[in-house]
């Protein structure tokens, strides 16, 4: 664990030598370039070359740009998708494609649903490498939807959470970041490369707001709120709330995952075996420090 | 010279000052005769110690001086966040102001990003240059011909009077005329040094300020009495050398360490907010409290680690606006 | 010709007598052609720079003797640098990182710059274009202690033409920087 980094090396040669103070500072390593000198103080070309337009300080008119169009006759840019390839990317699901999905039995609704299991229909898919960062559960079909499921999502609308509750179901939103996305769509492959499990990230500074609110049914908002809100929306959508404590399913719909886990049942730093049938758990303490931090 | 060997009554060993040497037994060899008059008015009755005994503290007396506080070791282990991976913390002795003697009241570990740093003492320069510069402002002027008062009339014609030719009274090349390229101010000298450079400046000089055992830490400032000679005192046997600078979490400061400081020039207090580079390097030793040392580090470590890529310091101050 | 003899003789008064003897004894000395003369026969009557005293030592370890007049120049105090506004320098430059609000400035605080010069750098030019935005529409006569209207419009105009018809070059920014 302890290894000597070039700092401490640096600091211990610094105890043998006198106290840094105002007065044995070094200077800026790197000199300034020289300027050209003007008028007697070395050049007497106004600054400029020898000989052309400089010399004789015959100036192109302002705003001239050799080789482009000049700026008052060219098209204005706008840059309407500026960084716009840098966006996170949620690809639709909508709620009629869902139950569709239950209905030919793709999905189970016995289990919970997340990103991997409607990977697993094999009829959606997300792509990391075109920064998916997950699924949007859009409206559509919304008067149709009929199941009862719990089901993680990375980005919905308040309708569709209505859709979701009035059903007796439970919705989360939670964040993947690209690269337990990677493990997620596709866990068998992931497995098999015998990598471990990555832990999930919190959101960056931009989403956190969106994953900690429990309007959203963000992951990080607290469960309290959540169960307020529950109530909150039932009443503007007028529906009546399932009670989940009396449910027969009460266990399946409040199964939730940890902030850093992508899998149910299985935590981040294992190493899953698929040859032997068995699972590696780390026991280095900075392995374990590191997973469960 | 004199003073010490009177005061601490021990034995110079230095071999270049032989002829100040005092034997034991309080002789004053024939050398140093011509001192004899001066070491005799420092009072030199006591028969002087030859070596200053470590005083050893009985472990019931330390219970009791110790009683109003918390048991000891006060603090062992701190929580680090964002620790890097392979750097271990780095560790200081917690001291208390209580006593003259030092005392050790337990151990604290202090992020290596913060105080482990590498030491980049040109980065620690830049940050000097910037505080000295950033609020000048040149405020030399120097009057051109034009604004000048004066005639601007001919002062004698061009040709038949034998002098040399003229246009002006307040010509450059006149005594008492304008200057050509004099400076014009107020010039402002200010420039803002860019966040992650004052950042890490902050965390080289903190990690220099520990590698060369110029930083204390201590558990609160309280010290027992407004006297500034106890203050005095407790730097030089602890050998702080001779400025302190006191760092303390809060607004106001210990009503004593306050009065013993006030008369002290040398010896300073800040808040944590009033920290800086010049202040640190200026004074030769820097004292922060358990509670400073705590919010330093949450300060820095936060935005070491934040993604912050417009700080409010990076923004231009709009046009013709007042500050 | 007379003698001084005769001369003393006739005239009563002792001083005047031992004025004219010297006078006598000078048009003598001065009129009495002689071709060779040593240095210590010289008359010592003519004193040259009467008055002046040498302010430059020639001999001794010093270079000058103590005079009445003193030297141009202030006696040497050392400077205190541990006065309050030199041991407390700087202490509120970093603010922004180790205080709560990340929105307070450093050159907030620093007081002794004009409030419409602190968080600003430019050229002259800029100066008193900032300069003409801060005050030139006030009204208050205590204004005209730092604007003086007729200056700035003055040097206004006349660095206007200078950088825009004079300095025209493809390092422009570096011009009106200077």
């Amino acid at each position: 664990m302890s290894m000597k980094s070039g700092s401490d090396w640096a600091l211990a040669l610094l105890r043998t030598l006198p106290r840094v103070n105002l007065g044995n500072l070094p200077r800026e390593p790197y000199p300034k370039a020289p300027k050209r000198g003007h008028g007697q103080h070395g050049g007497k070309l106004h600054r400029g070359p020898q000989k052309g337009s400089f010399q004789r300080m015959s100036y192109p008119r302002l705003g001239w740009e050799p080789d482009n169009m000049p700026w008052y006759v060219r098209v204005p840019m706008e840059n309407y998708y500026k960084n716009h390839h840098l966006k996170r990317q949620y690809p639709p699901l909508s709620l009629g494609n869902l139950q569709l999905l239950i209905d030919t039995n793709r999905l189970n609704v016995d289990e919970p649903i997340d990103v991997t299991a409607i990977c697993n229909t094999k009829l959606f898919t997300v792509k990391p490498s075109e920064r998916h960062y997950g699924f949007h559960l859009t409206a559509d079909g919304i008067d149709t939807f009929k199941a009862k499921v719990n089901i993680e999502v990375q980005w919905v609308s308040e309708p569709v959470i209505a859709a979701v509750e009035k059903n007796g179901g439970t919705i989360t939103v939670g964040y993947y970041d690209l690269h337990s996305l990677w493990a997620a769509r596709n866990p068998m492959e992931w497995f098999r490369g015998g990598k471990p499990i990555p832990k999930r990230w919190i959101p960056p500074e931009d989403a956190i707001e969106f994953y900690t609110d429990p309007k959203n049914r963000g992951y990080l908002a607290d469960p309290e709120k959540i169960a307020a809100e529950r109530l909150v929306l039932s009443q503007k959508y007028g529906y009546e709330l399932a009670k989940i404590e009396d449910d027969p399913k009460r266990d399946l719909l409040l199964k939730r995952k940890d902030p850093r886990q992508i899998f149910y049942d299985l935590e981040p730093g294992w190493v899953v075996n698929l040859r032997d049938k068995c699972i590696l758990k780390p026991k280095d303490e900075a392995l374990l420090q590191y997973y469960n931090n | 010279m004199l003073r010490q060997i009177c005061t601490t009554g021990g034995v110079l060993s230095s071999t270049s000052c032989n002829s100040f040497r005092i034997l034991s037994g309080n002789v004053i060899p024939r050398s140093a005769s011509r001192f004899n008059s001066l070491v005799d008015s420092f009072t030199l009755k006591k028969e002087p110690k030859i070596e200053v005994p470590v005083p050893v503290v009985p472990e019931e007396e330390v219970d009791n001086a110790l009683i109003t506080k918390s048991p000891l070791p006060l603090i062992t282990s701190r929580e680090l966040k964002y620790l890097p991976y392979g750097r271990t913390a780095r560790q200081a002795w917690v001291e208390s102001l209580d006593t003259l003697e030092e005392r050790k009241l337990g151990l604290v570990d202090l992020h290596p990003d913060v105080f482990g740093t590498f030491p980049r003492i040109e980065l620690i320069n830049t940050n000097v240059k910037w505080q000295q510069d950033y609020k000048k402002v040149n405020w030399a002027w120097l009057p051109r011909r034009s604004e000048l008062a004066g005639s601007q009339r001919k002062p004698w014609p061009q040709k038949g009077t034998g002098r040399a030719r003229h246009g002006h009274r307040k010509s450059p090349l006149w005594y008492g005329g304008g200057k050509a390229h004099g400076p014009r101010g107020p010039k402002s000298l200010y420039y803002m040094l860019p966040f992650d450079k004052r950042l890490h400046g902050l965390c080289s000089t903190l990690s220099v300020k520990l590698a060369q055992d110029d930083l204390k830490i201590v558990d609160t400032l309280d010290i027992p009495t407004d006297d500034p000679k106890y203050l005095e005192d407790l730097v030089d046997q602890r050998k702080w050398g001779v400025s302190v600078l006191y760092v303390d979490d809060s607004d106001i400061a210990p009503k004593n360490l306050a009065l013993a400081t006030d008369t002290i020039g040398h010896m300073n207090i800040m808040p944590v907010y009033g920290l800086n580079v010049f202040s640190m390097l200026k004074h030769e030793t820097l004292v922060l409290t358990l509670a400073a040392l705590n919010k330093i580090e949450d300060k820095l470590i936060f935005h070491l680690n934040r993604h912050n890529p417009f700080p409010p310091t990076a923004q231009k101050i709009p046009y013709g606006k007042f500050i | 010709m007379f003698s001084v003899t005769s001369i003393t003789s006739s005239c009563g008064s002792t001083l005047l007598n031992a004025f004219k003897a010297s006078a006598c004894a000078l048009s003598a000395a001065f009129t009495t052609p002689v071709r060779y003369r040593y240095h210590e026969d010289k008359p010592a009557i003519l004193q040259r720079r009467w008055g002046y005293e040498d302010k430059v030592a020639f001999r001794g370890l010093l270079p000058r003797v103590q005079t009445s007049k003193k030297l141009p120049m202030p006696p040497y105090v050392p400077k205190n640098s541990w006065a309050e506004r030199r041991a407390l320098f700087g202490q509120n430059d970093y603010v922004d990182i180790l205080g709560d609000d990340e929105s307070i400035l450093p050159i907030k605080f620093a007081y002794g710059v004009p409030s419409w010069l602190r968080g600003f750098r430019g050229s002259e030019y800029q100066m008193l274009l900032r300069k003409r935005a801060v005050f030139g529409r006030l009204t208050d006569p205590k204004n005209d202690l730092v604007y003086n209207a007729f200056f700035v419009r003055k040097r206004l105009k006349f660095l206007y033409r200078r950088i825009n018809r004079k300095t025209k070059h493809f390092m422009d920014i570096k011009v009106m920087h200077r």
